[in-house]
């Protein structure tokens, strides 16, 4: 067992200042992954339990904003022994750095991890620049 | 050593011995995540059973392996990290990988025959019915 191991619980989160929720679930901040290529950005985020329908997904002004909700669960019968995860809301934003081609992003979610590539626009693409000799 | 005016032993550290008490209380009921704690579970328990929930998002069904002895269940599985191409380059890594275990015991015995599980959007479902021979038996009464 590694240490690494004990980053994939989920943490709690407050939702940012000036906003309050109107539902008294829990809020958690999915642990993610971001990475790049020239192409586009990718973000992983963890929302363990969370319904694909649930998920929402927007990007406003470079702004990339992830949420989703994991459903309370029960079983018939049966009480809570112990408890060591609630169920509830996931919620994070990100700062994207270069423009994004907003109509191409394309999200999957399986297994409880939300996958979103971002494809940048032509514009923030790298581009070389050849030089001629005068 | 010291001696206050109604010739009582004076002790300098009472009060920091005082507020170390109350600190340890302050966090004797805070969760401590180790290692160990990996992943976190709920436990429900029912009349004919239990039902163990994790959270394991992202794990491969071939890498989970959950056993049952007796009334003893554990949980073992490793999470591969993802592999990025040349040419990208992380910005953040929060996700953490790796291998994990974590064995618990549960109140009475269960049927290791009988136990089912499931994976589902990232949350591991064990369901593990009561043995036969450990469940409350009705003992009906004769009248003479």
């Amino acid at each position: 067992m590694t240490r690494e191991s004990t980053e994939l619980q989920k943490v709690g989160t407050a939702l940012p200042a000036k906003t309050e929720k109107t539902e008294s679930v829990p809020l958690f901040t999915p642990r993610t992954d971001v990475y790049e290529n020239e192409a586009a950005f990718h973000v992983v985020a963890d929302m363990p339990g969370v319904d694909e329908r649930s998920i929402d997904i927007q990007v406003d002004h470079n702004v990339l904003s992830v949420a989703g909700r994991a459903e309370a669960e029960s079983f018939e019968g049966h009480e809570l022994e112990l408890g060591e995860y609630l169920n509830g809301s996931f919620v994070r934003q990100f700062t994207l750095p270069v423009d994004i081609d907003v109509e191409k992003i394309e999200a999957t979610v399986r297994d409880g991890v939300v996958r979103i590539r971002l494809p940048k626009s032509d514009e923030a693409k790298p581009r070389k620049i050849t030089v001629r000799s005068a | 050593m010291f001696w206050t005016l109604n010739g009582k032993e004076f002790d300098p550290f009472a009060e920091v011995r005082q507020l170390q008490r109350e600190m340890n209380r302050l966090f004797a009921d805070m969760p401590t995540r180790s290692a160990q704690d990996f992943p976190a579970v709920n436990v429900w328990t029912g009349q004919n059973g239990y039902v163990v929930t994790a959270e394991l998002p992202g794990v491969s069904t071939d890498e989970l392996d959950i056993s049952v002895i007796g009334d003893t269940v554990t949980i073992k599985g490793e999470r591969r990290p993802d592999e990025i191409a040349p040419g990208e380059s992380y910005h953040r890594r929060e996700r953490g990988f790796g291998k994990f275990t974590r064995s618990f015991k549960l109140p009475r015995r269960v049927d290791a025959k009988e136990v089912q599980a499931e994976y589902r959007k990232g949350i591991l479902k064990v369901t593990l019915p009561r043995a036969e021979e450990d469940k409350p038996k009705r003992i009906p009464l004769k009248t003479a």
